[in-house]
C-alpha cells in the first residue's frame, strides 16, 4: 500500500507542471481569441470611406417663457420668494345631498414632504371653473383665460392657518354658506394663497401613485346617533405659478420649469453628407444656475416641426422629446450638460435643406415639418421641481454640438 | 472461430452509430467556428470538398464526390454528412488574433438506378465569406470599426452518373448556387458607444453544370471534372443605419471555367498514393454593373496536392498529405496606416499539411476524421488555420474501401 501511495504521489507531482502548462496555454488561447487587435483590417481598407468629427455652434438661438399647465405635477407649490409666486387650486367632489345639519366638523387636510417647512395661507373659493389639464397662471382651461391673471376668487375665507409638520388639518367653512356658494365651491373649487415669504411643496392628489397624501376634506357627521367620518379626496389640483423676477437680461437663453422657459437652438448640418450615419451627437453647454428646488434637473430636447423664425414662440414641436438628460446640480457649478441628440441630428442630416430649395414649387410630397427647424431645450416635464438656469450665448460654456459621423463603406464588389 | 474473433475485435475498435452521431452533432453545435482574415475580399476562400477522407489525402477534389463521374462501382445507396470546425490565428506586424468557427460542412447522397446509372445529390459550400476584423486599437485613436462578415456561396447539386465496364464512370450534375453574406459594420466611438452603422447584405444565385469522369481499377485510378464558366447573379442590399433610404444594386460576376484532375496509385495492398491538381484560370473574371464590365483582378491559380494512405491494419488507415495553392485574389495592405493610399496587394499562398483516419461503424459505415494545418502567407499578413473535419458516411463510392470493411 505504501509503495502504491508513493507511486501515486510521484505521478501527481509529475503532472503539476504539465497541468500548469496546459492552463497557461488555454489562457493564452482565450486571450488571443478575445483581443481586438487590427489583424486583417487592411483587407478592407479600400472599402472604408471615412469618418469625421465636427463641432457645430448654433446659427441662431432664442429663448421665451410660457405659462404652462401644471396640473400633472405630483407636487404643488405654495408661497412667494424673490423669483416666483405660487398659488394652489383644488377641487373636491362634495356630495350636495349630504345632510349638513348632522355635520360636526369640516376640515381640510394637507401633507408636505418637507416636515420643517412652514407656510401660512388663506383659502378662498374660486369664482370660475377650471380644468386640471389646462389651468395655469393665465388660463382657466385650454381655451379660456382667467379674467384676472392668477385666478379669480371670491373674498369669502374658507380656511386659514399654517402649514407645519408632515400634515396639517384646517377647519373648513362650508356648512355655514348658502347653497349658491356651496355649489360654487363644488364646481369651481378653492384657492390657497400664501401669507409668508418662501415656498413650500405640498403633495398633490394627481400625478402620484398613493392617495394617502392627497389633499382631502375630512367630514365628521352624526349618523344614526354615531360619529362617522368621511374623507373626500381632491379630484383636481394644480399650482398657479408666476415669476416675480427672472434676474436675467432680455437676450439671455433661459431654461426653467414652473413658468416654462424654453431655449431654441438651430444648427446648420448641411455640411454633413446625407448618407452619413451619426455615431455621436452630443449637445453640450455649461449652465449658470439661477434657481433650483431639487438637486436633479431633468431636461428634454424637442424637435421643432415649424419654423421658429417665422412663428416664434408659437412654433410647434414634437409632443415627445427626442432626447433626455439629467443634470445633477453640482456643488462647484462646473458640470457640463450633455444631451445625446443623435437621432435628432440623424433626421436633420437625412433631410438636408437642399431637398426643399431644389424641388419644384408644385412638389408638396415632402412635408415642411421634416426640415431642420432646430430644437427646443426645456425642463422635462415642465411641471417638475422649480428651477431656472441660463445658457451662455458665447464663450467656452456656450452650446456646441459635437458630432462624429461615419460614411457607409464601399461595396465588396466595385 | 477466427471469424468470431475478428468480429469481436471489430466491435471493440469501432464506434457505435449513436456515439458517432453525438460527436458529429457536438462538433456542429460547438462554439468553435471557419473564418479567415482574407475572406473579406473576392468571393472568399474556395471551400474544401467537405469529405474528411479526401481532406486527409490533401484534398484531391477530383477523387471526391464533387466529381460527378466518381461513382464507378457501388450499387447501394450512400450518403455522407460532414461537420467542420476551424480556427485561424492571424499575425500582422506584432499583432496576433484568433478567429473560430464551426458549421456543417457538406451533405451528399447517392442511390443506384437501373442500367448502371446512379442518381446523386448534395449540398456543399463553394466559397466561405466569414471574417471578423477590428480596425486600429491604438490608444491614441479616437474610434474603432468592427466588421463582422458571415455567409458564403453554397451549391445544391443533383446529377446522374453512368458506370461503364465496372471501371469507368461518367457523370453530369446540375448545380444551383445560392447563398449570401451579411456584413455588419459597427463603430465604437471614443466615448465607448458601440453602434451598428451599416449592414451590407449580398445575395448570390447562379445555375451551372459540371461534368466529370473517372477510370478506376485495382492499382490505378484517374479522375477529372470540368466546371464551365459561371455567371453569378449578385444582389447587394446596403442598409445604412439611421438613414431612411437603403440602396439595392445588381451585379453579374463572370467566373471562367475551372477543372480538376487526380490520380490514385496503389502499388501494394496497404499503400495508396493520391495526386491532385485543380486549376482556376480566373484572370479574366469580370463584374458587370449597369452595362459596364470591369475586370475583377483575379489570378490564374492552381492547387496541387499529394497524399498517402497507409493501412496499419485492415480497420485503421492513416492518411497524410501536403498541398499547396495560391488564392485567386490578392491580399491588400495599406502602407501608411493612417493616410489612405492606394493599397498594395500581394498574392496569398497556402501550404497545408493534412492528416486523417477512419473509424468503422459496424452495420453502418465509417466515421472519417481529418485534421489540417493551413499556413497562409501574404506579404503583410500571415494566418495559421487549423481545420477539423468529421464525416459520417454510409458510402459505397470507393470500391477499395468497400472491400476493406466488407459491407
Amino acid at each position: 500500500m505504501k509503495k502504491l501511495a508513493i507511486a501515486g504521489c510521484r505521478v501527481a507531482a509529475d503532472r503539476v507542471p504539465q497541468a500548469l502548462r496546459f492552463v497557461l496555454s488555454a489562457l493564452s488561447f482565450v486571450a488571443l481569441a478575445c483581443n481586438t487587435l487590427p489583424v486583417g483590417y487592411d483587407q478592407l481598407h479600400d472599402r472604408v470611406t471615412g469618418t469625421a468629427d465636427t463641432t457645430l455652434l448654433p446659427d441662431s438661438a432664442a429663448s421665451y417663457a410660457r405659462y404652462v399647465p401644471l396640473g400633472g405635477s405630483s407636487i404643488l407649490y405654495l408661497g412667494q420668494d424673490t423669483s416666483y409666486m405660487s398659488r394652489i387650486v383644488l377641487r373636491f367632489s362634495i356630495l350636495d345631498t349630504m345632510d349638513l345639519d348632522s355635520i360636526t366638523s369640516f376640515q381640510l387636510v394637507l401633507h408636505q414632504p418637507d416636515t420643517l417647512a412652514t407656510m401660512s395661507f388663506v383659502c378662498h373659493p374660486c369664482s370660475s371653473e377650471w380644468t386640471e389639464s389646462g389651468v395655469s397662471w393665465q388660463m382657466a382651461d385650454s381655451f379660456n383665460r382667467w379674467p384676472t391673471p392668477g385666478g379669480d376668487f371670491l373674498p369669502d375665507t374658507l380656511a386659514a392657518g399654517t402649514m407645519l409638520g408632515d400634515s396639517a388639518v384646517f377647519d373648513f367653512r362650508y356648512v355655514g354658506f348658502d347653497s349658491a356658494l356651496r355649489a360654487n365651491i363644488r364646481d369651481c373649487g378653492i384657492g390657497l394663497f400664501p401669507q409668508d415669504t418662501g415656498i413650500v411643496a405640498i403633495y398633490a392628489g394627481t400625478g402620484t401613485i398613493s392617495t394617502a397624501t392627497a389633499p382631502r376634506l375630512r367630514v365628521t357627521y352624526t349618523n344614526k346617533g354615531k360619529q362617522t367620518q368621511r374623507v373626500v379626496n381632491d379630484v383636481a389640483d394644480a399650482s398657479l405659478i408666476d415669476t416675480v423676477a427672472t434676474h436675467s437680461q432680455p437676450y439671455d437663453l433661459l431654461v426653467g420649469s414652473g413658468v416654462a422657459f424654453r431655449t431654441w437652438l438651430s444648427f446648420n448640418t448641411d455640411m454633413i453628407p446625407p448618407e452619413a450615419t451619426i455615431a455621436r451627437a452630443d449637445l453640450k453647454f455649461k449652465p449658470r444656475l439661477k434657481y433650483h428646488r431639487a438637486d436633479t434637473i431633468e431636461l428634454g430636447a424637442y424637435r421643432l416641426t415649424e419654423s421658429f423664425t417665422q412663428k416664434g414662440a408659437n412654433a410647434r414641436y414634437e409632443s415627445l422629446p427626442s432626447a433626455y438628460a439629467g443634470y445633477l446640480v453640482p456643488a462647484d457649478g462646473d458640470t457640463v450638460v450633455t444631451i445625446d441628440i443623435r437621432s435628432l441630428v440623424q433626421s436633420w442630416v437625412n433631410y438636408p435643406e437642399t431637398l426643399w430649395t431644389n424641388r419644384p414649387a408644385s412638389d408638396t410630397t415632402l412635408p415642411d415639418s421634416l426640415r431642420n427647424h432646430g430644437l427646443l431645450i426645456t425642463a422635462w416635464p415642465e411641471w417638475s421641481a422649480l428651477f431656472r438656469f441660463r445658457i451662455p450665448r458665447s464663450g467656452p460654456d456656450a452650446p456646441r454640438l459635437d458630432i462624429q459621423y461615419v460614411l457607409p463603406p464601399e461595396d465588396r464588389f466595385k | 472461430m477466427q471469424t468470431e474473433n475478428c468480429r469481436l475485435r471489430s466491435r471493440g475498435a469501432a464506434l457505435t452509430p449513436r456515439f458517432a452521431f453525438c460527436i458529429l452533432i457536438s462538433a456542429v453545435t460547438s462554439s468553435v467556428h471557419a473564418q479567415s482574415f482574407f475572406n473579406s475580399r473576392g468571393l472568399g476562400e474556395v471551400s474544401p470538398a467537405g469529405e474528411a477522407r479526401i481532406a486527409g489525402l490533401a484534398e484531391p477534389s477530383a477523387l471526391s464526390t464533387l466529381n460527378p463521374g466518381i461513382f464507378v462501382g457501388p450499387n447501394q445507396t450512400s450518403f455522407h454528412v460532414t461537420a467542420l470546425a476551424a480556427a485561424a490565428l492571424g499575425t500582422q506586424g506584432s499583432n496576433t488574433r484568433l478567429l473560430r468557427d464551426a458549421r456543417p460542412g457538406a451533405f451528399g447522397m447517392a442511390t443506384p438506378l437501373p442500367l448502371g446509372t446512379r442518381l446523386f445529390g448534395g449540398i456543399n459550400q463553394k466559397f466561405g465569406q466569414d471574417f471578423d476584423v477590428w480596425s486600429e486599437s491604438l490608444a491614441d485613436t479616437a474610434y474603432r470599426r468592427h466588421i463582422i462578415g458571415r455567409g458564403g456561396i453554397y451549391a445544391l447539386r443533383v446529377g446522374l452518373a453512368k458506370s461503364l465496364f465496372d471501371k469507368v464512370c461518367i457523370g453530369a450534375e446540375y448545380n444551383h448556387l445560392l447563398g449570401g453574406s451579411r456584413e455588419n459594420w459597427r463603430f465604437e466611438t471614443n466615448t465607448g458607444d458601440y453602434t451598428s452603422t451599416d449592414t451590407i447584405e449580398v445575395d448570390y444565385s447562379a445555375n451551372t453544370f459540371k461534368v466529370g469522369g473517372s477510370f478506376q481499377n485495382r492499382t490505378f485510378s484517374l479522375a477529372a471534372y470540368y466546371e464551365p464558366p459561371l455567371n453569378l447573379g449578385v444582389r447587394r442590399y446596403k442598409h445604412v443605419h439611421g438613414v431612411i433610404d437603403d440602396t439595392t444594386r445588381f451585379y453579374n460576376i463572370s467566373l471562367p471555367q475551372s477543372y480538376s484532375l487526380a490520380a490514385a496509385i496503389s502499388p501494394t495492398d496497404r499503400v495508396g498514393l493520391d495526386l491532385g491538381l485543380t486549376v482556376y484560370p480566373w484572370h479574366d473574371a469580370t463584374i458587370t454593373r449597369s452595362d459596364t464590365t470591369l475586370p475583377l483582378g483575379y489570378r490564374n491559380v492552381w492547387r496541387g496536392s499529394i497524399g498517402v494512405e497507409y493501412e496499419i491494419d485492415s480497420l485503421h488507415p492513416v492518411r497524410v498529405g501536403y498541398s499547396r495553392q495560391t488564392w485567386y485574389y490578392d491580399a491588400s495592405h495599406n502602407v501608411s496606416g493612417y493616410i489612405i493610399f492606394e493599397p498594395v496587394t500581394s498574392p496569398i499562398t497556402e501550404n497545408n499539411i493534412h492528416l486523417g483516419t477512419s473509424v468503422p461503424i459496424p452495420k453502418f459505415g465509417t466515421l472519417d476524421l481529418s485534421g489540417e494545418v493551413l499556413l497562409r502567407h501574404s506579404e503583410f499578413l500571415d494566418e495559421v488555420a487549423g481545420r477539423l473535419m468529421l464525416t459520417l458516411s454510409y458510402s459505397e463510392a470507393w470500391t477499395r474501401r468497400t472491400r476493406r470493411w466488407g459491407y
